[in-house]
Protein backbone atom coordinates (compact mmCIF):
# COMPACT_ATOMS: atom_id res chain seq x y z
CA UNK A 1 0.00 0.00 0.00
CA UNK A 2 2.82 2.44 1.29
CA UNK A 3 5.26 1.33 -1.98
CA UNK A 4 1.86 1.89 -4.00
CA UNK A 5 1.66 5.71 -2.55
CA UNK A 6 5.39 5.95 -3.16
CA UNK A 7 5.45 5.21 -6.74
CA UNK A 8 2.37 7.15 -7.36
CA UNK A 9 3.76 10.56 -5.83
CA UNK A 10 6.21 11.42 -8.20
CA UNK A 11 3.40 11.36 -10.86
CA UNK A 12 1.57 14.15 -8.50
CA UNK A 13 4.72 16.02 -7.49
CA UNK A 14 5.94 15.97 -11.31
CA UNK A 15 1.99 17.26 -12.72
CA UNK A 16 1.84 19.50 -9.83
CA UNK A 17 5.35 21.03 -10.38
CA UNK A 18 4.84 21.73 -14.84
CA UNK A 19 1.81 22.78 -14.12
CA UNK A 20 2.34 25.86 -11.85
CA UNK A 21 0.72 24.07 -8.86
CA UNK A 22 -2.16 24.91 -11.10
CA UNK A 23 -4.25 21.63 -8.94
CA UNK A 24 -3.60 23.30 -5.67
CA UNK A 25 -6.68 25.12 -4.14
CA UNK A 26 -7.34 27.78 -1.97
CA UNK A 27 -6.17 27.38 2.01
CA UNK A 28 -8.65 27.10 5.02
CA UNK A 29 -10.43 30.24 5.63
CA UNK A 30 -12.40 30.97 8.62
CA UNK A 31 -14.92 33.41 7.42
CA UNK A 32 -15.80 30.04 4.55
CA UNK A 33 -15.96 28.02 6.89
CA UNK A 34 -18.61 30.76 9.17
CA UNK A 35 -20.61 31.00 6.19
CA UNK A 36 -21.39 27.78 5.41
CA UNK A 37 -22.44 26.93 9.62
CA UNK A 38 -24.62 30.22 9.43
CA UNK A 39 -26.20 29.14 5.72
CA UNK A 40 -27.11 25.57 7.11
CA UNK A 41 -29.12 27.52 10.40
CA UNK A 42 -31.03 29.76 7.52
CA UNK A 43 -32.03 26.53 5.15
CA UNK A 44 -32.63 24.18 8.01
CA UNK A 45 -34.73 26.89 9.85
CA UNK A 46 -36.60 27.81 6.28
CA UNK A 47 -37.59 24.26 6.28
CA UNK A 48 -38.66 23.88 10.04
CA UNK A 49 -40.29 26.99 10.07
CA UNK A 50 -42.52 26.23 6.90
CA UNK A 51 -43.87 22.89 7.67
CA UNK A 52 -46.69 21.51 8.60
CA UNK A 53 -46.41 21.10 13.10
CA UNK A 54 -44.24 24.59 12.98
CA UNK A 55 -47.56 26.27 14.45
CA UNK A 56 -47.29 28.61 11.72
CA UNK A 57 -49.37 29.46 8.87
CA UNK A 58 -48.32 29.76 5.27
CA UNK A 59 -47.71 33.19 4.43
CA UNK A 60 -46.66 34.20 1.19
CA UNK A 61 -45.70 37.80 2.38
CA UNK A 62 -43.13 36.03 4.96
CA UNK A 63 -41.65 33.24 2.90
CA UNK A 64 -41.08 35.59 0.03
CA UNK A 65 -39.34 38.15 2.39
CA UNK A 66 -37.43 34.91 3.93
CA UNK A 67 -36.42 33.83 1.03
CA UNK A 68 -35.18 36.96 -0.38
CA UNK A 69 -33.44 37.61 2.93
CA UNK A 70 -31.83 34.37 2.07
CA UNK A 71 -31.38 34.83 -1.56
CA UNK A 72 -29.06 37.85 -0.55
CA UNK A 73 -27.01 35.87 2.31
CA UNK A 74 -26.38 33.14 -0.32
CA UNK A 75 -24.48 35.61 -2.63
CA UNK A 76 -22.54 37.48 -0.35
CA UNK A 77 -21.52 33.90 0.65
CA UNK A 78 -20.58 32.94 -3.35
CA UNK A 79 -18.72 36.71 -3.81
CA UNK A 80 -16.91 35.93 -0.93
CA UNK A 81 -15.93 32.47 -1.91
CA UNK A 82 -15.17 33.48 -5.87
CA UNK A 83 -12.81 36.31 -4.42
CA UNK A 84 -10.48 33.51 -2.81
CA UNK A 85 -10.79 30.71 -5.72
CA UNK A 86 -8.24 29.43 -7.16
CA UNK A 87 -8.74 28.29 -10.70
CA UNK A 88 -10.50 24.33 -9.41
CA UNK A 89 -13.41 27.21 -8.38
CA UNK A 90 -14.56 24.23 -5.65
CA UNK A 91 -14.96 27.58 -3.10
CA UNK A 92 -17.53 28.87 -5.13
CA UNK A 93 -19.14 25.44 -6.23
CA UNK A 94 -19.73 24.46 -2.87
CA UNK A 95 -21.84 27.72 -2.07
CA UNK A 96 -23.36 27.88 -5.55
CA UNK A 97 -24.61 24.44 -4.48
CA UNK A 98 -26.22 24.87 -1.64
CA UNK A 99 -27.81 27.97 -2.73
CA UNK A 100 -29.49 26.25 -5.90
CA UNK A 101 -31.19 23.92 -3.51
CA UNK A 102 -32.07 27.07 -1.23
CA UNK A 103 -33.42 29.01 -4.34
CA UNK A 104 -35.29 25.12 -5.08
CA UNK A 105 -36.97 24.92 -1.47
CA UNK A 106 -38.22 28.78 -1.76
CA UNK A 107 -39.75 28.14 -5.64
CA UNK A 108 -41.52 25.17 -3.97
CA UNK A 109 -42.97 26.65 -1.27
CA UNK A 110 -43.84 29.65 -2.96
CA UNK A 111 -45.92 27.14 -5.78
CA UNK A 112 -47.41 24.89 -3.71
CA UNK A 113 -48.45 27.84 -1.87
CA UNK A 114 -48.77 25.98 1.63
CA UNK A 115 -46.55 24.35 4.38
CA UNK A 116 -44.72 21.66 3.48
CA UNK A 117 -45.81 18.18 4.99
CA UNK A 118 -44.22 16.94 7.67
CA UNK A 119 -43.19 13.42 5.76
CA UNK A 120 -41.69 16.10 2.86
CA UNK A 121 -39.89 18.10 6.33
CA UNK A 122 -38.62 14.42 7.40
CA UNK A 123 -37.34 13.22 4.65
CA UNK A 124 -35.70 16.50 3.07
CA UNK A 125 -34.03 17.61 6.24
CA UNK A 126 -31.17 14.84 6.29
CA UNK A 127 -30.04 15.39 2.70
CA UNK A 128 -29.89 18.92 3.16
CA UNK A 129 -27.69 18.84 6.37
CA UNK A 130 -25.32 16.29 4.68
CA UNK A 131 -24.72 18.40 1.62
CA UNK A 132 -23.34 21.44 3.98
CA UNK A 133 -21.39 19.16 6.17
CA UNK A 134 -20.07 17.60 2.95
CA UNK A 135 -19.74 21.35 1.97
CA UNK A 136 -17.99 22.23 5.74
CA UNK A 137 -16.06 18.72 5.74
CA UNK A 138 -14.69 20.18 2.58
CA UNK A 139 -13.06 23.35 3.82
CA UNK A 140 -11.90 21.54 7.20
CA UNK A 141 -9.98 19.81 4.67
CA UNK A 142 -7.76 22.38 2.87
CA UNK A 143 -4.43 23.46 3.65
CA UNK A 144 -4.38 25.24 7.16
CA UNK B 1 -40.02 -9.24 -3.01
CA UNK B 2 -39.22 -6.15 -1.77
CA UNK B 3 -42.34 -3.65 -0.18
CA UNK B 4 -41.44 -0.94 -3.22
CA UNK B 5 -41.44 -4.52 -5.69
CA UNK B 6 -44.63 -5.70 -4.69
CA UNK B 7 -46.33 -2.22 -4.83
CA UNK B 8 -44.93 -1.11 -8.15
CA UNK B 9 -45.61 -4.66 -9.67
CA UNK B 10 -49.42 -3.87 -8.54
CA UNK B 11 -49.44 0.00 -9.24
CA UNK B 12 -49.18 0.15 -13.47
CA UNK B 13 -49.76 -1.52 -16.50
CA UNK B 14 -47.92 -3.87 -18.81
CA UNK B 15 -45.85 -1.22 -21.04
CA UNK B 16 -44.66 -0.05 -17.88
CA UNK B 17 -42.58 -3.55 -16.46
CA UNK B 18 -39.85 -2.76 -18.72
CA UNK B 19 -39.44 0.56 -17.28
CA UNK B 20 -39.95 -0.55 -13.53
CA UNK B 21 -37.35 -3.97 -13.84
CA UNK B 22 -34.39 -1.48 -14.95
CA UNK B 23 -35.35 0.89 -12.27
CA UNK B 24 -36.01 -1.45 -9.43
CA UNK B 25 -32.56 -3.26 -11.00
CA UNK B 26 -30.63 0.09 -10.78
CA UNK B 27 -32.19 0.49 -7.26
CA UNK B 28 -30.83 -2.76 -6.31
CA UNK B 29 -27.45 -2.32 -7.19
CA UNK B 30 -27.22 1.25 -5.76
CA UNK B 31 -28.25 -0.60 -2.17
CA UNK B 32 -25.16 -2.94 -2.96
CA UNK B 33 -22.84 -0.68 -3.61
CA UNK B 34 -19.81 -0.86 -0.87
CA UNK B 35 -19.61 2.91 -1.21
CA UNK B 36 -22.06 4.52 1.84
CA UNK B 37 -22.88 7.51 -0.23
CA UNK B 38 -24.47 5.41 -3.07
CA UNK B 39 -25.78 2.59 -0.88
CA UNK B 40 -27.76 5.29 1.01
CA UNK B 41 -29.09 6.78 -2.47
CA UNK B 42 -30.81 3.48 -3.32
CA UNK B 43 -32.13 3.47 -0.21
CA UNK B 44 -33.82 6.56 -0.35
CA UNK B 45 -35.01 6.79 -3.40
CA UNK B 46 -36.29 3.38 -2.41
CA UNK B 47 -38.25 4.67 0.90
CA UNK B 48 -39.12 7.99 -1.77
CA UNK B 49 -40.97 5.93 -3.94
CA UNK B 50 -42.98 3.69 -1.69
CA UNK B 51 -44.28 7.36 -0.23
CA UNK B 52 -45.53 8.52 -3.49
CA UNK B 53 -47.27 5.62 -4.54
CA UNK B 54 -48.72 5.70 -1.17
CA UNK B 55 -49.40 9.39 -1.88
CA UNK B 56 -47.59 10.52 1.30
CA UNK B 57 -45.38 12.47 -0.97
CA UNK B 58 -46.94 14.16 -4.00
CA UNK B 59 -44.83 14.42 -7.23
CA UNK B 60 -43.11 17.84 -6.83
CA UNK B 61 -41.96 16.40 -3.54
CA UNK B 62 -40.60 13.77 -4.95
CA UNK B 63 -39.04 15.27 -7.85
CA UNK B 64 -37.99 18.35 -4.87
CA UNK B 65 -35.92 15.04 -3.22
CA UNK B 66 -34.43 13.56 -5.74
CA UNK B 67 -32.78 16.69 -6.71
CA UNK B 68 -31.81 17.31 -3.18
CA UNK B 69 -30.21 14.29 -3.40
CA UNK B 70 -28.29 14.85 -6.68
CA UNK B 71 -26.78 18.58 -4.94
CA UNK B 72 -25.81 16.45 -1.96
CA UNK B 73 -23.94 14.12 -4.77
CA UNK B 74 -22.25 16.56 -5.93
CA UNK B 75 -20.94 18.12 -3.26
CA UNK B 76 -19.94 15.11 -1.98
CA UNK B 77 -17.68 15.09 -5.41
CA UNK B 78 -16.55 18.74 -5.19
CA UNK B 79 -15.45 17.78 -1.41
CA UNK B 80 -13.59 14.78 -3.09
CA UNK B 81 -11.85 17.04 -5.41
CA UNK B 82 -10.88 19.55 -2.11
CA UNK B 83 -9.24 16.61 -0.21
CA UNK B 84 -7.43 15.41 -2.75
CA UNK B 85 -6.25 18.69 -3.63
CA UNK B 86 -5.15 19.66 -0.56
CA UNK B 87 -2.98 16.35 0.05
CA UNK B 88 -1.26 16.89 -3.00
CA UNK B 89 -0.37 20.26 -1.66
CA UNK B 90 1.15 18.81 1.57
CA UNK B 91 2.70 16.38 0.28
CA UNK B 92 4.86 18.72 -1.96
CA UNK B 93 5.28 21.26 0.25
CA UNK B 94 6.27 18.86 2.87
CA UNK B 95 8.72 17.26 0.23
CA UNK B 96 10.66 20.43 -0.50
CA UNK B 97 10.89 21.29 2.64
CA UNK B 98 12.32 17.72 4.30
CA UNK B 99 14.79 18.42 1.38
CA UNK B 100 15.74 22.25 2.45
CA UNK B 101 15.69 21.81 5.94
CA UNK B 102 16.94 18.35 6.16
CA UNK B 103 18.60 16.27 3.39
CA UNK B 104 20.29 19.88 1.96
CA UNK B 105 24.12 19.63 2.85
CA UNK B 106 23.61 16.20 4.59
CA UNK B 107 22.98 13.88 1.54
CA UNK B 108 23.91 16.37 -1.32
Amino acid sequence: MLKKGLSVFPLFLSIALFTGCSLFTSHYDSTRHENFTKLKATHVQFIEDWSKDSGKEWNENLVTSYCINGDLAFRQAFEYAKSLDKSDKTGQKAVDILWSEFKANCALSLKKKKLFSSVFKKNILPTIEQNYDYAIQGELSRVQ
Amino acid sequence: MSILESLITTAGDEAKAKLKDELLERIQGAKAQGEQAISELGKNIEEWLKLTIEDELDKDELKALLQAEKRKQEQYLNTLEIKARAQLEKYSVQLVDMVLDKALGKIV
